[in-house]
């Protein structure tokens, strides 16, 4: 009876309804167009079929050692400490540093770079036209001549380019994690895109391909928006004066702020329920022929986005309840904006990053290699937000009995306690 | 009371009690946007990310505060029933708010000038345009539905709108500088603001006379 309240309560609320609005808002724009029409086998008569971020260490040493010499010149370096961009200036003695590194990579010393004037970073650049138009044009980079050392073997390439990135600070594009995709990026062969194609097609992996995009979307989405939610309906009591009142009754806190918690949680899962059930009806129009595996999709939606909803839930209700409810706002998204910024769009899955991105219907492998954070990265939020739940239910219990009323009034018991 | 102490009173309540924590929630995101963002010699556009994509979020905590006190039907009860209009109050409260954003604002911009970064004027004006934008939306939203929660969230969904949508957005959008190059648009953007602003203290002056009418006729 509380449960249907409390979801009574949640459903009429502005702030729900604004929440469900942008759950079905994202799914339309983002993810619905992926089901207007089903992939197609790859037909070796294809000339080009997209690229892929592969291993090759010619294609590789030759392009980051030519980015590395650019940099040099222009005495700055790209990083993404934090995914957003950062113009690194580097000090005179790290300065030597690379050009050390790039002297064992090349035959170029570093008297002949710091004399080198003619560098021109090269790229596409605006200009006017004779009419005086805006027009695009590309100019090709200008660096001094150099040969690749022929002795180097890769692996060595690879310790030098880490003591760059060190140099750098971290996260430039000469990162383990960031060489391959930066530098060794080659054209899909049709075997490539076959292999790829039966990798997502498989009759047990389709479906899930479709709903880790989906669950891409929607998580952006799901690591925010909830606190509204939360925080709307936990300031509600106190908002209609109805805080005493409640302390007053029988009920227990635990059974009231988990039926509360509950209804949230089953509440804010309606939406993306209703587009999941989308999701497979479209799937199933898309492919008639094929099997699909509603078990095994609707898991892995449950295990990626409860996740998301029951820990912004509990962070919400416990920062509401402890200090304020706006901070709990101010809290979730800097770490929301955080997580987001951190991540790829593909391929960065780790064991505490609370945004999981995967924005790609392929790349099944790379999912599967990253599986095992992706379990104890959900496990873990999830075991969490039981955690924080169950502080909740300890300073609700603690407010309810008078000892807690807030931060204003946290010092003055503590000093009354201290006295007695 | 002089009416001049009166407004003077106000003001000093207003600023020890509802003004430091959104202050230091606005000095908040100027320390994120350090931590998170280099400000060493950019230049252009380059120089303009930080100051829409995260500086921005200024605006927020700034302006849609603004309704915080009045959540309290108590507080409200007794501020409504008080001589001075509650309309001035909202307009002391926004003139303080403003002025403390364009001040992080400007400080912000003058360490990036400090890191040797090439940011102009228009960097500042168009810095404090979106941070009026995005701030004036959640403003208007919390002023309206009479909620904070809802201004907060409505000022998320309009950067989020704007992030994904990108320049479909229009004359409103509030990256014209990082995503565009366009550094001539924040006139749109402070007449949003500033129009937003005018139709939610419309609203709430209605919603005031209202009130007091209703008050009378209960009596």
């Amino acid at each position: 009876m509380l449960f249907l309240k409390e979801c009574k309560k949640t459903i009429c609320s502005l702030t729900f309804v604004l929440y469900a609005a942008v759950i079905f808002a994202m799914y339309v724009s983002q993810f619905a167009t992926e089901l207007d029409a089903p992939i197609r086998r790859p037909s070796p008569e294809n000339s080009y079929y997209g690229s892929i971020e592969k291993e090759v260490p010619e294609v590789l040493m030759p392009a980051a050692v030519e980015s590395l010499i650019s940099e040099y010149l222009a005495g700055s370096y790209t990083a993404y400490p934090f995914m957003f961009y950062k113009e690194v200036k580097l000090k005179e003695s790290d300065t030597v540093k690379i050009a050390e590194i790039i002297e064992e990579l090349t035959d170029i010393t570093k008297s002949e770079l710091d004399h080198f004037t003619e560098y021109e970073a090269g790229g596409y650049y605006g200009q006017t036209d004779e009419n005086g138009n805006m027009i695009m044009a590309y100019k090709d980079k200008v660096l001094p001549e150099y040969h690749l050392s022929e002795d180097i073997s890769y692996e060595h390439f690879k310790e030098l380019m880490t003591q760059a990135d060190e140099i750098i600070g971290k996260g430039s594009k000469y990162s383990e994690k960031y060489l391959v995709s930066n530098f060794s990026t080659v054209p899909m062969t049709y075997e490539d895109a076959l292999t790829e194609y039966e990798e997502l097609m498989d009759e047990h992996n389709f479906a899930k391909a479709y709903m880790r995009l989906y669950c891409d979307y929607l998580g952006i989405d799901l690591a925010i928006i909830p606190i509204f939610v939360c925080v709307g309906l936990w300031q509600m009591d106190k908002r209609s004066r109805m805080e005493q009142l409640i302390y007053s009754r029988k009920i227990s806190s635990a059974k009231l702020i988990i039926t509360r918690y509950l209804a949230l949680v089953c509440c804010m899962a309606v939406p993306v329920a209703l587009t999941f059930f989308h999701v497979m009806m479209g799937l199933h129009n898309l492919y008639p022929e094929k099997n699909i595996y509603f078990g095994e999709a609707a898991g892995l939606v449950i295990m990626w986005l409860l996740p998301s909803i029951t820990i912004v839930v509990s962070v919400g209700a416990l920062i509401s309840e402890l200090l304020s409810p706006l901070l709990a706002i101010f809290v979730q998204g800097v770490w929301w904006y955080v997580a987001l910024g951190k991540n790829e769009l593909t391929g960065s899955i780790t064991k505490y990053t609370l945004v999981i991105r995967h924005n790609n219907l392929g790349k099944t492998r790379l999912f599967r290699e990253q599986f095992h954070d992706f379990i104890w990265n959900r496990t873990g939020y999830f075991i969490l937000s039981i955690i924080l739940i169950g502080l909740v239910i300890f300073v609700y219990e603690k407010a309810r009995k008078g000892n807690y009323d807030g931060k204003r009034n946290l010092w003055k018991n503590n000093r009354r306690k201290f006295k007695v | 009371m002089m009416e001049k102490e009166i407004y003077g009173k106000i003001i000093g309540v207003n600023l020890k009690y509802n003004f430091l924590m959104p202050f230091a929630s606005a000095l908040g995101v100027l320390i994120l946007t350090l931590v998170m963002f280099n400000i060493t010699s950019l230049q252009g556009i380059e120089a303009a990310r930080p100051i829409e994509f995260l500086l921005c979020f200024i605006g927020v905590t700034l302006l849609v505060p603004i309704f915080l006190p009045e959540q309290d039907d108590n507080i409200r009860d007794v501020v409504c029933s008080k001589k001075i209009n509650y309309f001035n109050i909202l307009l002391i409260r926004i003139l303080y708010s403003v002025a403390a954003m364009i001040l992080l604002i400007t400080f912000f911009i003058s360490l990036m000038k400090v890191c040797e970064s090439q940011v102009t004027v228009q960097h500042l004006i168009g810095g404090v345009a979106s941070a009026w934008l995005l701030g004036a939306v959640g403003f208007a939203a919390a002023g309206i539905t009479n909620n904070v929660t809802v201004g907060y969230m409505a000022a998320m969904l309009y950067y989020l709108a704007n992030y994904g949508m990108k320049d479909k957005v229009g004359k409103f959008f509030l990256f014209p500088m990082s995503y565009l190059g366009r550094f001539d648009e924040s006139g749109w953007l402070i007449f949003g603001a500033v129009a937003l602003m005018a139709i939610t203290l419309g609203v709430c002056r209605k919603r005031g006379h209202a009130a007091a009418r209703f008050k009378l006729t209960t009596r």
